[in-house]
């Protein structure tokens, strides 16, 4: 009988150690709390007291799969002809870049080499770009190495230059003007980022799109107004169109360390690529 | 006649010339390849790559022009491929293949000392035909 009382007693004190060691998530959270990376005085995009926060209805719902429409040409994944007047250096870069072009021959495929395509390159990647719009951010994954933006709709500011990280698709914030989401980008990392043939950005850039669902949400439109007024003069303007695609899913792609090994033609674009 | 059957074919037609459009830059840009010419290489596979976001070859063989030995051929992502047929086992280590491509414009060994290719076609051991085999084409690695 006391083996029993002793086994009953054992099990008590160690259900008491247990309950008295168990923490609340919050007090978890606060352990951790210098790891979790944080911006203080703003909730989380997905933070259900934010998502619920009373908004006046979107005019328009992004979510699905697009694929950028290349039909009237391959080259239309490109944002020029027509180009800016071009200054300084991408004055230099981009003649070199037009001349490589027109010899077939390969000039900064920073992409090539696995550096991040970034914004707007990314958007007119030959893969589809999965997005999915909540009342609060409209995230985007390019399937091309699933490459990640995020657009918030949720009224924040920009995060504070003094602090900001750098990323190749920038930090974006939307705001709705009538049938029209309009988004603006800045804080885009520079370093081996171009657009189109090798033409080089500046910590300048910055890029609008005024995006639009046409044909019954069955056509993405996004009018690119870009400006880095240390490369071109004025602003950079072109339009592109996205199809909806429902027959199909993005998948798992990556940029892997020896990808190139197998790949004849990224061994031969890394000229004119910064070192 | 002839406007009506252009009318009647409009769409088409733009399609055409889209697809007509030389798909000079992909991914990454393929300005490397002479896609004038086209290799035959018949050779034994040593290694067959079914990955995003472009699948490869290396085949140790004879080339028609350039230099025999090993080459390594770049492809298409395996998502388009599959249209043409391929399969993540179509080939194996060991097998006797004869691929088309459009060499590298300037005679580049690679790093491991093979030569490049962007690939067109195949013949696979069995007689089975992939992609464009007649010894033209243009690869593609959009």
């Amino acid at each position: 009988m006391s083996i029993y009382r002793n086994i009953l007693l054992v099990a008590g004190l160690l259900a008491w150690a247990t309950l008295a060691q168990a923490q609340t998530a919050e007090e978890r959270r606060q352990k951790l709390s210098g790891s979790i990376m944080q911006h203080p005085g703003q909730l989380g995009a997905l933070a259900p007291e934010n998502l619920n926060k009373e908004r006046p209805a979107p005019p328009f719902d992004l979510t699905g799969t697009w694929f950028v429409d290349l039909s009237e040409g391959f080259a239309n994944f490109m944002f020029g002809p027509p180009y800016p007047e071009f200054i300084g250096q991408a004055k230099t870069d981009f003649e070199e870049g037009q001349a490589a072009r027109a010899e077939r021959r390969p000039y900064r495929d920073a992409i090539g080499q696995c550096f991040p395509a970034g914004i707007p390159m990314i958007m007119t990647r030959v893969w589809p770009i999965a997005m999915v719009q909540l009342p609060t951010v409209i995230y985007m994954i390019s399937n091309f190495n699933n490459s990640f933006r995020q657009i918030y709709l949720d009224g924040r500011d920009y995060t504070n230059p003094d602090e900001v990280i750098y990323t190749y698709n920038g930090e974006s914030l939307g705001k709705w003007e009538g049938d029209t989401l309009v988004v603006d980008t800045q804080y885009i990392e520079t370093y081996n980022h171009y657009i189109d043939t090798g033409i080089p950005i500046s910590e300048e850039f910055r890029v609008q799109e005024r995006i639009k669902l046409l044909e019954g949400g069955e056509i993405l439109q996004i009018e690119y107004i870009m400006t880095d007024p240390v490369n071109w003069v004025g602003e950079w303007r072109n339009t592109k169109q996205w199809l909806r695609v429902d027959n199909t899913d993005i998948g798992e792609v990556e940029c892997l360390p020896d990808l190139n090994d197998n790949l004849p033609s990224t061994q031969a674009g890394q000229v004119g690529l910064e070192r | 006649m002839f406007i009506q059957l252009i009318k009647h074919n409009a769409t088409k037609l733009l399609l055409l010339t889209g697809l007509l459009s030389v798909p000079v830059y992909a991914h990454h840009s393929t300005a490397a390849f002479d896609t004038e010419k086209v290799v035959r290489i018949e050779g034994t596979i040593t290694q067959f790559r079914w990955i995003n976001p472009h699948a490869s070859i290396k085949i140790d063989g004879d080339a028609s022009e350039g230099i025999d030995g090993l080459w390594t051929v770049e492809m298409t992502a395996p998502n388009i491929l599959l249209r043409q047929g391929w399969k993540r086992n179509s080939l194996n280590e060991g097998d006797k293949v004869v691929l088309f491509v459009n060499p590298l414009k300037n005679t580049v060994t690679l790093n491991d000392g093979s030569q490049g290719g962007l690939y067109i076609g195949a013949i696979l051991a069995d007689g089975t035909t992939l992609g464009q085999t007649d010894g033209q084409g243009q690869g593609t690695a959009d």
